[in-house]
């Protein structure tokens, strides 16, 4: 491993180190991450103050329309907002950086199975997003036809005009690839790559999380790459699979067709993003509050019954495409069966807390963040999962409140404590705490205030993609609330400005973390930063489960590590 | 396993040529639309296993890569027949 | 107390990188199963569909599938070849495995020739469909874009396949397998004989019913 000198193309660009491809991939998310915020911040801009020109930037990027974002500028930004923030943010972050860097440590493996694959990996998710940049450059400008860019919207016959929207298609399917990749490797370095003694009942329930989201990658990244190629075909050489009615010149095919397609890999695409979250704060939950974590077993049980589940499901984003009411109702009854599972293992955390000796840590306290987000956000799934609800509330503000709930703020609020959490094992220094206070609270109250009121919007009928709620008169009660909201929306996005100082300056302050500042069981907590290339020196041996908090018979320390033994 | 493969695999090519040619005989019969589709399907289902287990050494592997491999059929079929419910379903009463 | 700890590996003899041949298939496999699915949907929605014979070529594509099984035969043979140490016998089977895929391409491309510069007795054929034209097109409904995208697919798999075994072919000719170092022989067979597996399935919807 180490020995032969590297080069520096070697070592931070070209590198097959797991660890430095999860950095590759952390910073990629992040520049995303701000990127499409800031995306956000220009939408609550037209919907808080409707067609008043966006002060700062809006003269120097819109000359054109005096610092107005036009309607064909706003579709572009809302499309963006939704395909950059799932895609290239939140997939990166969570499975890209997360899953890179931790399954190989705590599953005590040197590397991935494929360390090659993995770079490819990165480096086609790489050209993805140059691939998805370079739209911004047409004439015509990028995607504009949401991000579940169903036709016959996103198709050139009656729909999007431009190149905007092809090369959204390409870069999702040279996404997918990636995800592919990555699908492969993870699933293979976690079945065989294991520690000896690591059972799959003492992994640590953050790789159970990421196991299952590369499952679930796996099944279902293929069917939405079949969906795009379709796609394709019918924006570039004029196929008609998605085109009907008057668009399509001879025997019609069905844009219900593409919904079809795209949700049966949509739903389960949700948990792919949002099981990583549910094993980390499983596994902080337990670290900080020092005990076992609370019915481990039926936690990673039931995590694996909501993947199963999730499969069965997508219809219910369909309620009101005339769907049959037979099909309708099996896929209310699927999906409210979820919620058992999942309320399962959401009352295991809070078991896990209960007379635990909790230390209010930032980790910590955006897990539990993510508890009431994931509890509002699952709650209110109920609502959209009804039929005679979601017909009423479907494609309102009240749908993108529940989703922000279970995948921004859930998912945010998850990365978020994983980055606090092993912020020490990657760059050898602990986040400053105050300022990790801050940016929890102010996001915690910003993020809350934003997306339950959208939910009140929604409810009153406020529907989701509109330009301009001024022109509804139904709609005049909530101008207030509405510049609220976006107030309140800024402001989340000024209190994620204080994590990018804390973060690019606790990366280069002098005081060095010590090894194990959180005093964690798992076992990439043992050994010394840097890590080295190859991880450990010697194969660990797996004695423990993941969770040793507080054992009554050791005396003079409350965990113990996955390797240790007791000496009696 | 080191029995002799050579024999079997010839078997495998001549009954696998077989089960193409009386597929073809199906599509040309004159039956039910119902049973010639179910029939083609099986016939190609059988053809299919034929190659995962001979050929592709299915056989020979581990219970559990078997049992898993399998997983995505019964998943697939139940996607199948949700889209054609729905593609067949229509609110207009005839 | 010397308890020796070691990992329940159920996958037992497979090699990682057979497991990770076996992932990506069953992850190809589900694409084509969504692409067919798509086509059964549109299918169920239109009247506007060719019967088997109507306009697809069956004694020609017959002889198609022919050269995959054959094909798939000879891919097992050179396996079992080289797990005899019969470097030649691998080097013949190999050879006759990408002639097989080879000509296989150039009957699909014939086929699609044939459709696309089309002729009158092609034209009613179709017309007998419901669709218009004198060739058969990607643009022609529904069926066209679904037949020319589930072919062609698979046919960029047997491509792929005929370069990948003409890659171990080129290595098995400077000599890099043995008896006991076949692994990539034999995932690379586990791939050809996918191309072969989807196969009998495309054939079966598109061609057969
Ligand atoms: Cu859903």
């Amino acid at each position: 491993m180490s020995g032969h000198q590297k080069s520096f193309w070697t070592k931070y660009i070209f590198s097959t180190d797991h660890k430095m491809i999860a950095k590759q991939f952390l910073w990629l998310g992040m520049f995303f991450l701000f990127f499409g915020g800031a995306l956000a911040m220009l939408i609550r801009w037209q919907l808080g103050y409707p067609e008043q020109p966006v002060p700062l930037i809006g003269n120097w990027m819109w000359p054109g329309d005096g610092g107005i974002i036009n309607p064909d500028i706003y579709n572009q930004m809302f499309t963006m907002h939704g395909t950059i923030m799932i895609f290239w943010a939140i997939t990166p972050l969570l499975i890209g950086a997360f899953g890179n860097f931790i399954i190989p440590l705590q599953i005590g493996a040197g590397d991935m199975a494929f360390p090659k694959l993995n770079l490819f990996s990165f480096w086609t998710m790489f050209l993805a997003s140059l691939i998805l940049l370079s739209s911004y450059l047409l004439p015509t400008g990028t995607a504009a036809g949401g991000w579940t860019s169903y036709p016959p919207l996103s198709s050139p016959a009656g729909g999007i005009p431009g190149l905007g929207q092809t090369i959204w298609t390409v870069a999702l399917i040279f996404m997918g690839v990636s995800s592919m990749m990555g699908a492969i490797n993870y699933i293979t370095t976690v079945v065989r790559m294991r520690a000896p003694g690591m059972d799959y009942f003492k992994m640590p329930l953050s790789v159970w999380g990421l196991f299952l989201t590369s499952i679930l990658n796996a099944v279902f990244v293929p069917v939405i790459a079949a969906g795009l190629v379709m796609l394709l075909l019918d924006q570039t050489i004029g196929t008609e699979f998605f085109l009907a009615g008057r668009l399509a010149s001879g025997d019609p095919g069905d844009p219900l067709l593409f919904q079809h397609v795209f949700w049966i890999f949509g739903h389960p695409e949700v948990y792919i993003l949002i099981l990583p979250v549910w094993g980390i704060i499983s596994d902080l939950l337990s670290v900080f509050s020092r005990k076992p974590a609370f019915g481990y077993r039926v936690t990673a049980i039931a995590m694996c019954t909501v993947t199963a589940l999730s499969t069965l499901v997508w219809g219910h984003h369909m309620y009101t495409t005339g769907m049959s009411p037979l099909l309708g109702k099996s896929f209310m009854f699927l999906t409210l069966l979820i919620s058992i599972p999942s309320a399962m293992f959401f009352l295991n955390w809070l078991g896990t807390m209960w007379k635990g000796s909790i230390h209010f840590t930032s980790p910590m306290l955006f897990s539990i963040g993510v508890i009431w987000v994931f509890g509002l956000g699952g709650l209110t799934g109920l609502y959209n999962a009804t039929i005679t609800a979601d017909i009423y509330l479907h494609d309102t503000m009240f749908v993108v409140g529940h989703f922000h709930y279970t995948l921004a703020a859930s998912v945010m609020f998850g990365s978020f404590a994983a980055i606090y959490f092993w912020f020490p094992r990657m760059f050898g220094r602990k986040l400053d705490s105050r300022l990790g206070k801050i940016h929890f609270w102010g996001t915690f109250i910003s993020i809350n205030f934003v997306f339950f009121n959208m939910m009140v919007l929604g409810y009153a009928g406020h529907h989701r993609r509109i330009y301009n709620p001024s022109e509804y008169s139904f709609l005049e009660p909530l101008t207030g609330l509405n510049e609220w909201i976006s107030i309140f929306s800024f402001l989340l996005g000024v209190f994620q400005v204080v994590f990018l100082i804390n973060m690019v300056w606790s990366m280069f302050k002098k005081e060095r973390s010590p090894q194990n500042p959180w005093k964690a069981t798992t076992l990439e907590w043992t050994m010394d930063y840097p890590i080295p290339h190859g991880n450990f020196e010697e194969t660990p041996l797996v004695h423990n489960g993941p969770h040793e908090y507080s054992r009554p018979d050791i005396k003079d320390r409350d965990w113990l590590g996955q390797n240790e033994r007791i000496t009696v | 396993m080191e029995i002799n493969h050579k024999s079997l695999y010839i078997k495998t090519t001549i009954m696998l040529s077989v089960l193409t040619l009386i597929e073809i005989g199906i599509s040309y019969w004159d039956i039910v639309r119902f049973y010639q589709v179910g029939l083609l399907l099986t016939f190609a289902l059988a053809k299919m296993a034929c190659v995962a287990y001979v050929f592709m050494h299915l056989y020979y592997e581990e219970k559990v890569l078997r049992r898993i491999l399998f997983v995505p059929i019964p998943l697939l079929i139940y996607f199948l027949l949700g889209l054609a419910y729905d593609a067949q379903f229509n609110w207009v009463i005839q | 107390m010397n308890q020796t700890l070691t990992v329940k590996d159920p996958f037992g003899t497979a090699t990682t990188g057979k497991l990770a041949m076996w992932l990506f298939l069953a992850m190809d496999a589900i694409t084509f199963a969504a692409i067919l699915m798509g086509g059964i949907y549109l299918r169920l929605r239109t009247d506007m569909w060719g019967d088997a014979g109507q306009v697809l070529n069956i004694p020609l594509t017959s002889f198609n599938t022919f050269l995959l099984i054959m094909s798939s035969f000879t891919m097992v043979m050179a396996l079992d070849a080289i797990k005899k140490n019969d470097i030649k016998g691998l080097k013949l089977f190999l050879s006759l495995t990408i002639l097989g895929g080879v000509s296989f391409l150039g009957i699909q491309i014939y086929e699609y020739a044939h459709f696309i510069i089309g002729n009158a007795e092609l034209g009613q054929a179709l017309q007998a469909t419901g669709l218009k034209g004198d060739s058969f097109l990607w643009t022609s409904g529904t069926y066209g874009a679904t037949f020319y995208a589930t072919t062609s697919f698979h046919g960029l798999h047997v491509l792929t396949g005929v370069i990948y075994l003409s890659v171990i072919f080129y290595q098995s000719n400077k000599g890099m397998y043995s008896s006991a170092n076949y692994d990539r022989i034999e995932i690379a067979g586990l791939f050809w004989h996918f191309v072969d597996l989807v196969w009998i399935l495309v054939f079966t919807i598109i061609y057969l019913i």
